[in-house]
Order: C-alpha cells, then sequence, then structure tokens
C-alpha cells in the first residue's frame, strides 16, 4: 500500500490535514483532517508497506494492544481507500 | 473527518491567532499592469524606472513561501499589478500550486485567453478574482485607459467560467462607473457569479500609483451609492456579495473582533496575515508601504516577528477609539497613515463617510 502521488500532509496550529496539490485539487473539493494517530500512518504510508508492516510501526510508537492497533489500521486505512488516496 | 475550508479554518483560526501563527500571506508579485486605472495604488507601467527589474524573481517568490510555509502558511493571494503581465507567471503558479497552498489570485482578466484558461483550469487555484471596472468600452476607457479591455475582460470571465474555475467579481467604485452598477450587477447576474464592490480608494502609495484619492466618489455621492448597494443585495443571498468594506483580508469571516484586538488593527494583518510587496518587503497590507521588514534578507520567521512587533507598536488614534461613529467607520491604522500621514490622526474624509452613514442608518 501507498499513498498516491499529488497530495500533501500539513500540520497547523496543532491539526493535520491533508492537501491536494497540483492537477488533484481539481479532484478533491474538500480537504481531510486527520488525528495524530492517522497522520502517523498517513507519513508512513508515503513508502509502499504492508498492513502488518504498519501495525507493527504503530505498536512501536504508541502504547496501546494489539487488538487497538490493528482496529486503528484497518479503520484508517479504509478511509484513506474510500477517499481514493492509495494507489 | 472531510471538512469544508471555511469550517477548517474556523478550527484552527482562534489557535493560530494566539500565537500568531501567519496562516495568509498575499503575494504582490508585480506592480505592472496593462492597464492604466486612475484610481490604482500600484498600477505602474515603468515611465520612470523599469519595475521588471526590480521585482522579486520566481525563485525568490518560491523561497519565501517555502519559508512562510515553514510558519504556517496555508492561504495565498497572488496578485499585482496584473499576475498575468509575468512572462514567468506559470512557471511560478506551478510551483507554489505543488506546495500546499489555498491560492487566491487577483487579475483583471484582460489577458486569459481560452488557452491560459485550459492551463488554469488543468491546476485550478481556489479562487480567481476578477475585477470588472465597468459595463460598457466606453466606462473602461474612462476608468483604465483602454476601451478594448471592456471585451476582453469578459471573455476572460467567460474562459475561466467553461473550465470550471471557481469565479468572483468585483467592482472598485470611482468617479467613471459609479452609474454602471446595474449593467455590472447584470453581467455577474447572467453568470451566476458572485460579486461584490471596492467602495475606498486608498491615497496614493509612495512606491506607486497616482493621485487616486482625487477620483473616488465625494462622500456625498458614496452615500448614495452605498444606498443604491445595500438596497439591491437586500434582496439576495447573503453570500452573493462581499462586504462594502472590502479591502483584502479586512472582510475575511474570521477577522479578529473588536474586542479580541491585540492592537490598533482590526483585522487579522500582523496576527494571522500579512503583505508582501513587489519589492519584497513584508507589510501588514497593501495600504502600508515602509515597514523595512525583508524577508529575504532576514529570513521570513525573523520578518514575521518584525512584523508582530510593527503592529504592536503602531499607536492607536484615540479620537477613533473614542468616537461614537466609530462602528461605522472604515478607519483603520493603515487607512489614517495614508490620509493623513499619521496612524492616530482622525481622517476627515472617514469622518465624513462615517457620520453620513450613521444619520441615514446606514
Amino acid at each position: 500500500m501507498k499513498i498516491r502521488d499529488g497530495f500533501m500532509l500539513r500540520e497547523i496550529a496543532d491539526t493535520w490535514m491533508v492537501m491536494p496539490i497540483g492537477a488533484n485539487a481539481a479532484e478533491f473539493k474538500s480537504m481531510l483532517k486527520l488525528n495524530e494517530t492517522a497522520a502517523f500512518i498517513w507519513k508512513k504510508l508515503q513508502n509502499n508497506i504492508t498492513k502488518e508492516e504498519l501495525v507493527s510501526m504503530v505498536l512501536s510508537e504508541y502504547d496501546i494492544d494489539d487488538l487497538t492497533a490493528n482496529s486503528d489500521v484497518e479503520e484508517i486505512v479504509a478511509l484513506f481507500d474510500k477517499k481514493g488516496l492509495l494507489e | 473527518m472531510t471538512l469544508t475550508l471555511s469550517s477548517y479554518l474556523a478550527s484552527i483560526l482562534p489557535k493560530a491567532k494566539a500565537r500568531r501563527i501567519p496562516l495568509s500571506g498575499q503575494f504582490e508579485i508585480t506592480p505592472r499592469c496593462n492597464l492604466a486605472c486612475k484610481m490604482c495604488y500600484i498600477a505602474n507601467p515603468g515611465s520612470d524606472y523599469n519595475p521588471a527589474s526590480q521585482e522579486l524573481s520566481a525563485a525568490d517568490w518560491i523561497r519565501l513561501a517555502e519559508e512562510a510555509r515553514e510558519a504556517g502558511m496555508i492561504n495565498l493571494l497572488l496578485t499585482g499589478g496584473e499576475v498575468f503581465m509575468r512572462k514567468d507567471f506559470r512557471e511560478l503558479y506551478e510551483a507554489l500550486k505543488g506546495m500546499g497552498f489555498l491560492i487566491k489570485i487577483y487579475s483583471n482578466g484582460t489577458l486569459i485567453d481560452s488557452e491560459t484558461a485550459a492551463w488554469l483550469g488543468s491546476i485550478k487555484p481556489f479562487q480567481v478574482e476578477i475585477t470588472l471596472y465597468g459595463a460598457s468600452a466606453e466606462t473602461y476607457g474612462k476608468v483604465t485607459g483602454h476601451p478594448e479591455a471592456f471585451s476582453k475582460a469578459i471573455s476572460g470571465i467567460d474562459c475561466l467560467l467553461k473550465e470550471g474555475i471557481p469565479l468572483k467579481l468585483r467592482t472598485t467604485v470611482v468617479r467613471d462607473n459609479y452609474r454602471d452598477f446595474d449593467e455590472i450587477a447584470r453581467i455577474a447576474e447572467e453568470r451566476e457569479l458572485k460579486w461584490g464592490v471596492v467602495n475606498y480608494i486608498m491615497p496614493v502609495r509612495k512606491d506607486t500609483g497616482r493621485m487616486s484619492e482625487t477620483y473616488r466618489l465625494p462622500p456625498d455621492l458614496q452615500i448614495e451609492y452605498e444606498t443604491g448597494v445595500e438596497e439591491y443585495f437586500a434582496g439576495k443571498q447573503e453570500d452573493s456579495r462581499q462586504s462594502l468594506d472590502f479591502e483584502e483580508f479586512s472582510n475575511d469571516p474570521y477577522a479578529a473582533a473588536p474586542d479580541e484586538q491585540l492592537n490598533a488593527y482590526k483585522c487579522l494583518a500582523g496576527k494571522t496575515a500579512f503583505w508582501i510587496t513587489w519589492r519584497g518587503e513584508m507589510t501588514p497590507c497593501s495600504s502600508i508601504d515602509e515597514t523595512g521588514i525583508y524577508p529575504l534578507r532576514s529570513g521570513f520567521q525573523t520578518a514575521w516577528d518584525g512584523l508582530k512587533n510593527f503592529c504592536d507598536l503602531t499607536p492607536v488614534c484615540e479620537e477613533c477609539v473614542q468616537c461614537i461613529y466609530r462602528e461605522k467607520c472604515m478607519t483603520c491604522p493603515a487607512r489614517l497613515k495614508l490620509e493623513t500621514g499619521s496612524f492616530d490622526i482622525k481622517s476627515s474624509y472617514l469622518c465624513e463617510l462615517a457620520k453620513r452613514k450613521s444619520s441615514i442608518g446606514l
């Protein structure tokens, strides 16, 4: 899995948001506001990575259990996929 | 969660204001213009100097934008002069567009043909605002010195619409075009475009411009005009107009409320907004041209700190603060400086307008 080209993650005043850039700006009218975990996953998805690797990274970063990490990754990846943000 | 731009900005503004994060930048990328409007504070064809050789290069603007992005800039206005006068405008715009900004462009529309609109349509800005100076070649001739510019502006507008580019119109009202109100409104209505009126013409700025204040409406005519504008827009949806007192960020819906003022400025200048002149000087807004703050020399963050300090040290006009007409008045430190030469001396012109507005409940 990998985030498509043409989007940029920005942190402004403690909020994370995904901006469509270049030609993508014409296609995506709204912006995506992310929480910290989603922003973390977004950054990891700049490189091609498996879901299992993502869960492992989330577990290393946050003090949470396997079940929660799996659930968070599933939910966030599904959101990115639904929005057409994944390659 | 997905969200609209306005809800996003509303959500971050309180924190941005408290921390004074420069969310909004306005880049005056050229003083050059193909029109010669009598009232313009900046249009200068360059009879006594060569603006093109003095204005910042595309690389300079890109560097400024990169540093401003690091500091938090998300809204970026590209204005002039006429931005399409720059031969490197496409190179500059494309670079900026790739940096994650919400870009707005001010233009007179006359240099936008179908090919230019198609290019812009392929990498759409957040919005283009076209200023219409009248509703006929005759009026354009009087206001801009170029009668042929009217048909070119209309063509530019229609080319942008064809490409689905978010578009808004506005009109700077002066002595030679105030009678065109109904016809300009019709042009906007026919195209279902938002339209607004710029009703404050500032006196000449030192680095550019003409004797623009002699061309603005006298107070009695100004009030009569504004009354007509109020009546026209009264039956329209709220978002079909801009503020009458529009000037860059002064109409920002998230502008600081008076009770939240950190300094003499009612708007967001020096709080979350800044202007950079064509010579690269950072100022609070288009109306102030002498701060001595140059971000390309000092670095953006140092310049922004300097601008905040400049704004905080701007003296307050005590007479204005105490004035009973204050709520109706367009006064601000920048306008007072232009009108009177001082930040804290009241302006007889603005006073007169405010009194007349109050007297008729406008």
